[in-house]
C-alpha cells in the first residue's frame, strides 16, 4: 500500500500539483492555455489543491509520513522505512 | 505505518477503503492524459522560475490571446510571434522569458538545441528562415543566436519514478537576473 501511494504521489499528484502555486502574474488571474484543450486557471488550481490536501490528510491519518511519499526510488523508500523513528 | 493497536490486516483494510473513497471522489481530476500531466509539470517549473524572478524584477505577460489567456508555446515548430511570453524588467532592462525557442550554436550555425525555457536579452530577436535541410523547406525554422541568450532551463524528471519538479538551469551568457 505504501509503495502504491508513493507511486501515485510521484507520478500523478505531484506533477498536477506543481502548477497550482503560480506567481502573482500568471496562471491564476491570467489563465494559461496549453494547446487547444488544456487550460490552467484558478478553478483547476482550486480543484487540484483540494485533491492534494485531502490526499495528504489521508496519508497523515494512516501515519504515512510525507518523506515516505517524497522518496523517488524504491531503494530510497526502503531506507526511509527502516530508518523511520 | 500501522498503529501498534491495530493488526496489519485491519490497517490495510481501513486504508484500502479510504483510498477507494478518495479515488471515487477525485478520479475526474487526476485521471488526465500523460500530456496534461507533463504540461502541468512543465508549467510548475515555469512558475518556480517566475516566482524567483518576481523577487528581482517585474513580470508582464505579453501577447495574450483574444480571451486574455497566456498562450503557451508547446513545440519549437510553433511561430513564437503567435504565442505569449513574459517580459521581465530588471533595472530598466526588459528581458524575455520564452518557452521552446531553439538556440543556435555559437560554433556551428547548423546546430541548434531547444531548452524548455530561455531568458533572452532585451534586444533578442527570434529569427525565422526557410531551409531546404529542415522539413524540406516547407516549414520555417525558428531560433535565436546563442549570444542573445541569458540563461537556458531544462525541465527534467529527476529519476525514473519521479515527476517532482526539478529545474536544471544553465547560465549561458551576459549578466542575468539573479535566480
Amino acid at each position: 500500500m505504501l509503495f502504491c501511494l508513493n507511486s501515485f504521489y510521484q507520478r500523478i499528484l505531484a506533477p498536477l500539483w506543481a502548477s497550482t502555486t503560480p506567481p502573482e502574474v500568471l496562471g491564476s488571474k491570467i489563465p494559461i492555455r496549453y494547446g487547444k484543450t488544456i487550460v490552467f486557471d484558478a478553478k483547476r488550481n482550486a480543484a487540484v489543491n483540494k485533491m492534494g490536501s485531502n490526499f495528504m490528510q489521508l496519508c497523515q491519518r494512516f501515519q504515512i509520513q510525507q518523506m515516505m511519499l517524497e522518496a523517488q526510488r524504491t531503494s530510497d523508500l526502503i531506507w526511509k522505512i527502516n530508518s523511520a523513528p | 505505518m500501522p498503529k501498534k493497536t491495530q493488526s496489519d490486516e485491519a490497517w490495510l483494510a481501513t486504508v484500502t477503503t479510504a483510498v477507494k473513497a478518495f479515488c471515487h471522489e477525485y478520479k475526474l481530476i487526476y485521471a488526465v492524459k500523460a500530456r496534461e500531466r507533463a504540461a502541468s509539470f512543465e508549467i510548475g517549473c515555469l512558475h518556480m522560475l517566475l516566482t524567483n524572478y518576481e523577487q528581482v524584477g517585474e513580470l508582464l505577460p505579453m501577447n495574450l490571446n483574444e480571451n486574455g489567456e497566456f498562450r503557451y508555446l508547446t513545440s519549437p515548430n510553433g511561430n513564437p510571434d503567435n504565442f505569449s511570453w513574459i517580459q521581465l524588467s530588471v533595472n530598466g532592462r526588459d528581458f524575455q522569458v520564452r518557452q521552446q525557442v531553439r538556440v543556435q550554436s555559437h560554433w556551428q550555425d547548423d546546430i541548434a538545441f531547444c531548452p524548455d525555457i530561455v531568458v533572452l536579452k532585451p534586444e533578442a530577436n527570434v529569427q525565422s528562415v526557410l531551409d531546404e535541410d529542415f522539413a524540406n523547406g516547407k516549414r520555417k525554422f525558428f531560433s535565436v543566436k546563442s549570444d542573445q541568450v541569458v540563461s537556458a532551463h531544462r525541465v527534467q524528471v529527476a529519476q525514473s519514478l519521479s515527476r517532482v519538479a526539478c529545474l536544471i538551469h544553465w547560465r549561458v551568457s551576459g549578466s542575468p537576473p539573479v535566480v
